[in-house]
């Protein structure tokens, strides 16, 4: 178990060019820092629906991140679309201090990564 | 008696009728709606000049490209002899009118290049909603139809009156791009549901038969719970008269299949227009919805016949796995429903459609299959063509399809019964980098030279560059539809919304409207 976590950690940190929190895994002190000045700012990200829960879904990100969104607040503004397993999104929303991904409109994108504008 | 003179005169004359005769071979094919008639063919057999031999020599190529303000999601149209009354140069030409999403209708002589007159109808609605399936603005989003009995131009332009997003429909003068009559506000309503600009899109050609102008309309981004739903309305002609009554493709007061609340049943066909047959009755294919299937309450996932007075769904089409298209976002209406010309043998009325999960369906236009849950579908026959953002085009008992990235030519074949024959693939035209599909259209001089035309949807975000292709329309022995030209057409730099777009072909020069840009090909 705690090799796991070890190999975990160690992608968590091949992965630091992303700038978002791996949903099960403790980042580095450093991505720490760097979140901690992005929580609360307004970001855009671009994914694939990996699971669905209810208005929660995971997102993985074209580096291969995990992100955690939850949809609420989009759905309620009536700006999102079908949260489908597979299906690429684009996500506008606000960071939390746990990470997860607060949308404000959840459109969808389109399949290839390659012409999917930098996340932001 | 001297000869001289009559001789003169034989000569006089012999020159006179060549002059007689090569007037007579020019050519004024118009071209005043979306894919070139009321049934959407996407067929000009009236080209003289752009054969085999001349499409593929040097001469051949891009002759002019005009800078406009802003994409163009529209077709352009096509009208020669138009008197133009002002402007830099005023007189008769011929016309190629574009209309941008930055509410501007470009007059522009169909050969020089040369921008006659640019009227712009209000500001754009900037990102509707905050939906980037789409350029930055939208404005005219839908190709406009022209009337060439009263001269006039029918348009839909989408503009923030008071800050909120408003739809008008306006009758212009084809010589002046001038108001007839006052532009009408796009309003509408059926029982307790009010159509709501502000979460509608106005994206289909419009459509002119039975005398009256007709528009459909979906949603931005799938977005808009209760406020969006597909909407088929009408004006009459000359007026602008809102018709009696409305269609409102999905009148559920609950949409269970989903915490969205969501209902759409959209009408947007990737830009393709409805479709009118002879008799007036109007064809148009609906997209997803998270209400109940439940004819005529909502009709997703269809191809639905209306009556023109938009009070009667006279019959409908919709594939037995209409639960699966809804939930998983695979739109039927995603491509456009294309009437064929009549056929023989015992089916002549059909139609083709397409949608995301890239099966084409032949129904019967007299009996279009209806519903039958669990299937098999009632249908005259089926192929599978690719992932469909796209519609077909047809001539000469064939049928011209776009899905994925290959042309694919089909012989309707009609005895002993209907069948479709797959006669000639192209190779793949690019476009990888947005959704799976294309728009084609076909030239012809009558029987003679066959040419499919089509643009490609950018294969990359930088450059996202487009480009036209043309193919000879009788595969070779091996089944290959062999290229005639290919050539860079233009950009498409917004590329969260499908580039859509359909090469026009008119009297020897093929426009392709892009992004800020039309190019004119032809001869030099």
């Amino acid at each position: 178990m705690k090799k796991i976590r070890i190999c975990v950690l160690v992608l968590a940190v091949v992965a630091s060019g992303s700038r978002f929190v791996m949903a099960q895994a403790p980042a580095p002190e450093a991505a720490k820092k760097e979140n901690a000045a992005e929580r609360g700012a307004t970001r855009e990200i671009y994914g694939k629906i990996q699971s669905v829960k209810g208005t929660m879904a995971t997102l993985q990100t074209r580096t291969g991140t995990l992100v955690q969104v939850d949809a609420k607040p989009a759905i309620a503004a009536d700006r999102s679309v079908t949260l489908i397993v597979g299906h690429a999104i684009d996500v506008k929303g606000t960071l939390d201090k746990a990470g997860v991904l607060h949308a404000e409109t959840i459109q969808r994108a389109k399949d290839s990564t390659a012409i999917w504008p930098a996340d932001r | 008696m001297s000869l001289r003179v009559p001789r003169r005169m034989a000569v006089l004359a012999a020159l006179t009728f060549v002059a007689f005769l090569s007037g007579c071979q020019k050519q004024h094919r118009a071209v005043t709606t979306y894919h070139y008639d009321n049934l959407r063919t996407g067929w000009n057999h009236e080209e003289k000049e752009l054969k085999y031999d001349k499409v593929q020599s040097a001469h051949f190529g891009l002759i002019q490209n005009v800078t406009l303000d802003d994409q163009v999601d529209t077709q352009p149209l096509v009208v020669p002899h138009v008197d133009i009354p002002a402007g830099p140069s005023p007189g008769v030409h011929d016309v190629v009118y574009v209309a941008t999403e930055s509410n501007t209708i470009y007059a522009i002589d169909a050969s020089s290049g040369e921008i006659l007159l640019h009227p712009k109808f209000g500001n754009p609605v900037p990102l509707p909603q905050g939906c980037n399936n789409n350029g930055p603005n939208v404005g005219i989003n839908g190709t406009p139809v022209i009337d060439r009995a009263s001269n006039t131009m029918y348009v839909i332009v989408y503009t923030l009156v008071a800050g909120a997003p408003t739809y008008h429909i306006h009758a212009l003068d084809l010589n002046a791009l001038t108001d007839k009559v006052p532009p009408r506000v796009v309003a509408a309503s059926f029982g307790a549901f009010t159509f709501q600009a502000a979460w509608q899109r106005q994206r289909p050609a419009l459509l002119l038969a039975n005398g009256n102008v007709y528009a459909g309309f979906g949603s931005f981004c799938d977005w808009g719970g209760t406020h969006s739903r597909g909407w088929l309305l009408g004006w009459q002609t000359g007026s602008l008269t809102p018709l009696p009554a409305n269609q409102l493709n999905d009148r559920e007061a609950t949409a269970p299949n989903s915490s969205l609340h969501r209902f759409l049943a959209s009408i947007w066909m990737s830009g393709y227009g409805p479709a009118a047959d002879e008799a007036g009755n109007l064809f148009f294919v609906t997209g997803n919805s998270d209400s109940n299937y439940n004819v005529p309450i909502s009709i997703q996932e269809s191809v639905v016949k209306m009556s023109p007075d938009l009070t009667t769904i006279r019959d409908f089409f919709t594939p037995s796995n209409e639960a699966n298209l809804d939930s998983g976002d695979t739109d039927y209406g995603s491509g456009g429903a294309m009437l064929l010309p009549d056929q023989s043998g015992s089916t002549p009325h059909l139609i083709a459609a397409a949608g995301k999960d890239g099966r084409m369906f032949i129904l019967n236009r007299e009996s279009m299959g209806g519903s039958t849950p669990g299937g098999p579908d009632k249908v005259v026959t089926q192929a599978n063509i690719g992932g469909c953002w796209c519609g077909p085009s047809y001539f000469h008992h064939k049928i011209v399809s776009s899905g994925g990235s290959n042309v694919i030519l089909w012989r309707i074949q009609t005895s002993p019964s209907t069948s479709l024959q797959n006669e000639g693939t192209s190779e793949g035209i690019g476009g990888g980098a947005q959704d799976p599909g294309f728009f084609t259209t076909v030239s012809s001089d009558e029987d003679d030279h066959p040419i499919i035309w089509a643009v490609s949807r950018p294969s990359n975000s930088s450059p996202a560059d487009i480009s036209l292709f043309a193919f000879k329309a009788e595969p070779s022995s091996s089944g290959a539809l062999d290229p005639l030209f290919q050539a860079p057409a233009g950009t498409w730099p917004n590329t969260g919304g499908n580039s859509n777009i359909v090469p026009v072909v008119a009297n020897g020069k093929v426009y392709v409207a892009s992004y800020k840009q039309l190019s004119i090909f032809g001869m030099h």
